[in-house]
């Protein structure tokens, strides 16, 4: 560049002119914005250092935050673990899917042989329930010889209850479930024959039915009139008859 | 500068909040441990002790009852409460062979007999309680 007054050639960054001494303008303002821009550079540097001073606080609280909630979440899992223990239903209800022909035939079997008890027992020790897929040709039977079970269960409550006054005596809440199995068993006995009409389990379901009224023949004492009367109480009116009749036994 | 005070104050609070929680937490593990080794005791002696208790008193009824409950979790007798199973196995059968003797149906009738003759050569010690169900069973 040349100097403004005198015209010879001097270097940009000059701030005087070395051959008159005249003041380099363009020197002096690029020195201003030099200055300038250290001020302003200093600045944001400092700005930026501190925001991430202080984000960097937070992030640390997150972190810390973040690793208890996970140790709860692990404690919580560890806890519930040992307090319930494996899931046993759903390992009976898969053993139930992985084996479903095996099963079938095993229960095929109790039915043919009348051994209608140990047929429950075994599709629930077993984790096969009503809904259960692979099972769905035993669900009206299931649901009869479900009420039979606990007729059965109830009935042998009553009959084997104790006589000795210090022992709990349980006559009238196993009367009670008596009663009402007995009267559920009535509903889904004149329900599931009429589904299973043309069905081989048909002859299962009426045979469920003549040992129940085999058991109040045996049992309650009752002849086949009676019977017929007694199934079609209620359970309330049932247990009001069986608390009478196994009362005067009692006595 | 404001927000991030704010920020830490909230982190500040939820940490001791979830601080607090891990100890609970840390406490109700520790008590879960205590529980499951609970529940590993074997009680084949208590249940042992509660099944002559019930047979001290004749109380059949509350044997069968169990033995209906327990059967639909599994066919067979957990290890050492075998004879429990007995006991109410011949308690049902000799109940059963009655509803057969009255239904006419002797095949299943002669099935009961043979079964509790089984279990009458198994029950040893037990062997009163068979004596005990055919006198209660007789009267019907």
């Amino acid at each position: 560049m040349k100097c403004k007054k005198c015209g010879r050639t001097i270097g940009v960054e000059d701030k005087l002119c070395p051959y008159c001494g005249t003041v380099n303008d363009l020197a002096a303002a690029h020195e201003r914005n030099i200055k300038e821009f250290d001020k302003e550079f200093t600045k944001t540097q400092k700005e930026v250092a501190g925001s991430a001073k202080n984000l960097e606080g937070i992030g640390k609280r997150a972190l810390i935050l973040a690793i208890l909630v996970a140790a709860m979440l692990v404690m919580h899992f560890v806890s519930r673990r040992n307090y319930v223990g494996p899931d046993e239903d759903a390992i009976r209800s898969r053993d139930a899917q992985t084996h479903c022909e095996e099963y079938k035939e095993e229960m095929e079997g109790y039915l043919k042989r009348g051994e209608y008890l140990d047929y429950i027992a075994f599709i629930h020790a077993h984790g096969i329930y009503l809904s259960s897929a692979g099972y769905e040709d035993f669900k009206h039977i299931n649901y009869v010889a479900s009420d039979y079970y606990e007729c059965i269960r109830h009935m042998q409550g009553i009959v084997y209850q104790t006589t000795d006054k210090d022992y709990w005596n349980s006559m009238e809440q196993q009367i009670s479930s008596f009663s009402m199995y007995l009267e559920g068993f009535m509903e889904t006995y004149k329900v599931q024959a009429e589904a299973e009409k043309n069905s081989t389990y048909k002859a299962y379901i009426e045979d469920m039915y003549q040992d129940l009224r085999s058991l109040l023949k045996a049992y309650v004492k009752l002849d086949d009139a009676g019977v017929d009367e007694f199934l079609e109480l209620s359970d309330a009116k049932m247990a009001v008859r069986l608390e009478e009749v196994f009362a005067d036994e009692a006595e | 500068m404001k927000l991030n005070k704010i920020l830490k104050t909230v982190f500040n609070i939820a940490i001791v909040i979830a601080a607090l929680l891990c100890l609970m937490f840390f406490i109700d593990m520790k008590a879960s441990f205590d529980y499951a080794k609970e529940q590993e005791t074997d009680d084949t002696g208590t249940t042992m002790d509660v099944f002559d208790y019930k047979l001290k008193h004749k109380a059949y009824g509350e044997v069968v009852d169990h033995y209906f409950t327990d059967r639909m979790y599994s066919m067979t007798a957990e290890e050492g409460l075998e004879k429990t199973y007995l006991v109410a196995e011949y308690a049902n059968t000799a109940f059963m062979r009655r509803i057969f003797t009255e239904k006419n149906d002797t095949q299943h009738e002669k099935a009961c007999l043979d079964k509790l003759n089984g279990i009458r050569a198994e029950l040893g010690d037990y062997a009163y309680t068979a004596e005990e169900i055919d006198a209660v069973i007789s009267l019907y």
